[in-house]
């Protein structure tokens, strides 16, 4: 179970995460909403280590990530996907997936000897991946060179093939069309199924809707309102966060 | 006579290629702007100096400079691991000067300005390079052997990760890549080739002091790698012939050697401009400038 | 018996007062165009020659040869920016592309002082006796005091430069946001263009001091530009007052320090700051954060 507690973090003077408590379960889409600037994507920041909470704890399968390294925290079995696509952009799509995949790349007596083991079976699990979004076809296409919705689902596919119990989503379906949004919720059903974690962040009300399992609503920094979807869409505060101001 | 005239230069291309591909690996590949390459250069053409002016065979030398220019990579990558583009740039240029003025002041090692003479030409295993002919034999023996490993380390999933680093390096930590290991290691193997052609450098012109070590050498090494196209390997060799022939010409007009020197370095930061400006991909280049 | 202490004091006082010259030039170049023009040391060096080859080869009068060469200097840096870094900047040449083509200036104007007048020293003679006076047991020439003063000048007239004059405020504006700037009615280019024919000519200035004090060589221009960075490093770029304070200390610095090393270490004390200062504290003492990267 991935766990927030008491989460707060400062950015000058402003509380940008005020106190938030919240629980992932693994087989299990949760969906975090919120109007703009409400802190959602820097709960993610703090999830995945790119920012230091200043009070509080975040709980993976018990243990505390807060102060733990941003590659450490991947390694520990969290993935995640940006707002912006952040590509590798002068590899192809295929060696974006691969560093996602490979576990020994980094080590370099290996690679010098010639011993890594850069199976067919990694090559499949990526093809497959590709092949379920829709994209096969770009795979030797240099990440550069992708139309915007293309570097969105491979960033997708790469942070699903990264080994994870938990994926972090932010804004996976923004500027997709209906077809791919499709391909992505089956995805998402598929990692729920395989027993992983999913938690995302989406301003797009019809898909969260339909996929979650349960939505986390956050207003200035704070929850304002938990449950399944169908209490949240009669929420009064959750209302008045979106249109009352 | 024109053969020594030609074996003279395939030794020069030789030494610089060597550097240049050094460059190559930690600028191209690994995306560091290393402007205190040079410095690395320097260190390992001291310490085989000093060695084999104390004796010992010259492989020994060699390896040791190497190695001892590998370790100052390393140590130069702990304090630079957050800084990135200019300010990388700018504190590894703050540090070729640190070397610099160590060079020059530390005159019970380095003999100060007036550096280190009769450096001894290589000899091991009984044999002695004393004549250009053998010890080209010997450059291009380091040339073929350097070129091979960092072409493999490039070429391998391992140079895909150094690249992914220079490309996004949240993005690479957000894949549980230890990012800063990556770039102590691209420094320190870059340093130590560097350190590999500043031994051959030392051994051949038998003679360096602290002035062949300065930002105005690094202009003609950073001309090689961005003439020859960041990340490309074959081109970095096409790009050191280049480098090294164009100012070869001056010497026939008939300048004196007080003119040669600064109409050079002229040529090759006008060079060097005209390329940013013109065609910064270079030859065979992949990848953009920055 | 000469005040040691009192000595080291004024040599620091004066060799902090011309890195500050230098550096107050360079950092109001930086602090608007957001990136290093090292080829001021090119500037200054260039700048130097010319006061030498107007006053000691020409023969011109020497009052006549001071404006002149802050003119030069003024001008060559106003090529500078327009020949090669503003058609860079059109082509989006990120601050560290920037930062190369300033390096390979500033080699490509040092090379060329070293062609046009040789590596040999050159001195400019001063009009005037220069004799030294004494201060309570420690020795300052007027020569000294002229650069004192001239600093303290600057320093005023900058900061009423950039606080009071409709100039300095669109300074300030391309420094903090130059998009923002822009939609205000700034033109961002001719802000630039300013920057680098006021800070040139404070170059000028530092060219001329610096070669009445010191001597000229064709490669003192990249010791000059690294120490007037290092005092901008050390007091904080974006500030006046900071640049100018963090040159003072870095001439302290270096005189002080000559107490414990050999002066040939002097320069290595430089070097060592910025190393130190750009790993960690790279906005310096009093240095205004801007959002960069």
């Amino acid at each position: 179970m991935l766990e927030i507690q008491n989460l707060t973090k400062y950015f000058g003077g402003l509380k940008a995460v005020d106190d938030c408590n919240f629980q992932v379960h693994k087989g299990k889409i949760t969906a975090l909403i919120g109007p703009n600037g409400s802190g959602k994507t820097t709960v993610f920041n703090l999830i995945s280590g790119i920012i230091k909470a200043n009070k509080g704890k975040v709980l993976l399968n018990g243990k505390n990530l807060v102060g733990i390294s941003i590659d450490q925290i991947s390694n520990m079995g969290i993935s995640r996907i940006f707002q912006q696509a952040r590509l590798f952009k002068n590899l192809t799509v295929k060696d974006n997936l691969l560093l996602a995949i490979d576990n020994e790349d980094t080590k370099l007596w290996l690679n010098l000897l010639g011993l890594n083991t850069l199976t067919a079976e990694k090559d499949q699990n990526v093809r497959k991946v590709l092949n379920d979004l829709g994209i096969l076809e770009i795979e030797n296409a240099i990440a550069s060179e992708l139309s915007f919705g293309q570097k969105r689902l491979v960033e997708l596919a790469r942070a699903i093939l990264n080994p994870h119990e938990f994926l972090l989503l932010d804004e996976p379906v923004a500027g997709v069309s209906p077809k791919i949004r499709k391909s992505i919720a089956n995805l998402l059903l598929a990692m729920k199924n395989a027993g992983k974690g999913v938690l995302l962040i989406e301003h797009d009300m019809i898909f969260t809707l339909s996929v979650s399992d349960s939505i986390i609503v956050m207003d200035a920094g704070k929850v304002i309102a938990e449950g399944s979807p169908s209490d949240i869409r009669q929420n009064k505060d959750v209302l008045e966060a979106y249109l009352g101001r | 006579m024109i053969e020594a005239y030609f074996i003279h230069l395939l030794i020069l291309i030789g030494i610089y290629l060597i550097l240049g591909i050094s460059l190559q690996l930690s600028f191209g590949y690994g995306g560091l702007l290393n402007l205190g390459h040079i410095s690395f250069f320097g260190i390992g053409a001291y310490v085989s100096a000093l060695l084999s002016l104390n004796g010992f065979s010259f492989i020994f030398c060699m390896i040791v400079a190497a190695l001892v220019s590998a370790f100052f990579g390393w140590l130069l990558s702990i304090p630079t691991n957050r800084l990135k583009g200019d300010y990388l740039a700018l504190a590894t240029l703050g540090f070729s000067f640190v070397v610099y003025a160590v060079l020059l002041n530390w005159t019970d090692v380095t003999g100060g300005s007036f550096g280190l003479a009769n450096i001894p030409r290589p000899h091991f295993f009984g044999i002695t390079f004393a004549n250009n002919f053998s010890f080209l034999i010997l450059v291009y023996i380091s040339v073929f052997i350097s070129y091979l490993l960092i072409s493999r380390i490039c070429n391998s999933r391992f140079g895909k990760v150094i690249e992914a680093t220079r490309d996004d390096e949240l993005a690479s930590k957000s894949l549980g890549k230890n990012t800063f290991k990556l770039k102590s290691l691209t420094l320190t193997i870059s340093a130590f080739f560097a350190g590999i052609s500043g031994s051959l450098f030392a051994a051949y012109i038998t003679f360096i002091d602290p002035s062949s070590f300065t930002l105005t050498t690094l202009i003609p090494i950073l001309l090689i790698v961005i003439i020859g196209g960041l990340t490309s390997l074959p081109g970095t060799i096409l790009a050191t012939i280049v480098v090294v022939l164009i100012p070869e010409p001056l010497r026939f007009v008939g300048f004196p050697s007080s003119i040669l020197g600064p109409v050079q370095q002229i040529l090759y930061a006008l060079l060097l401009l005209a390329i940013i400006y013109y065609r910064p991909r270079g030859f065979y280049g992949k990848i953009d400038l920055e | 018996m000469t005040n040691i202490f009192l000595q080291l004091l004024i040599n620091g006082l004066v060799a902090g007062s011309i890195y500050a010259l230098v550096a107050s030039g360079f950092s109001l170049i930086y602090s608007t165009n957001k990136f290093v023009h090292f080829a001021h040391g090119g500037v200054i060096v260039l700048s130097s020659y010319f006061l030498f080859w107007v006053s000691s080869i020409i023969g011109w009068n020497f009052y006549i040869a001071i404006p002149l060469t802050i003119f030069f200097a003024s001008l060559l840096g106003y090529l500078i920016n327009k020949v090669f870094y503003k058609p860079l900047r059109t082509r989006k040449a990120s601050a560290s592309v920037l930062l190369v083509a300033s390096v390979a200036i500033l080699i490509l104007l040092e090379s060329i002082a070293l062609l046009l007048f040789g590596a040999d020293v050159k001195t400019v003679a001063l009009p005037w006796n220069n004799q030294s006076i004494n201060i309570g047991n420690a020795f300052i020439t007027p020569l000294q005091i002229t650069i004192l003063l001239t600093t303290a000048i600057l320093f005023v007239a900058l900061h009423m430069l950039m606080k009071k004059t409709k100039l300095g405020k669109a300074m300030r504006a391309v420094a903090d946001n130059k998009d923002v700037a822009e939609i205000l009615g700034i033109s961002s280019e001719k802000i630039y263009s300013g920057t680098f024919i006021i800070g040139s000519a404070i170059g000028g200035i530092a060219a001329v001091l610096v070669s009445l004090e010191q001597n000229i060589t064709p490669l003192m221009g990249i010791t000059l530009i690294i120490k007037g960075f290092t005092g901008s490093i050390i007091g904080g770029i974006g500030s006046v007052p900071g640049v100018i304070l963090g040159s003072l200390l870095l001439g302290f610095a270096e005189n002080f320090g000559t107490w414990f090393l050999s002066s040939g270490f002097k320069d290595a004390i430089a070097f060592v700051l910025l190393f130190i200062f750009l790993l960690i504290k790279p906005h310096g003492i009093f240095g205004v954060k801007n959002n960069q990267k």
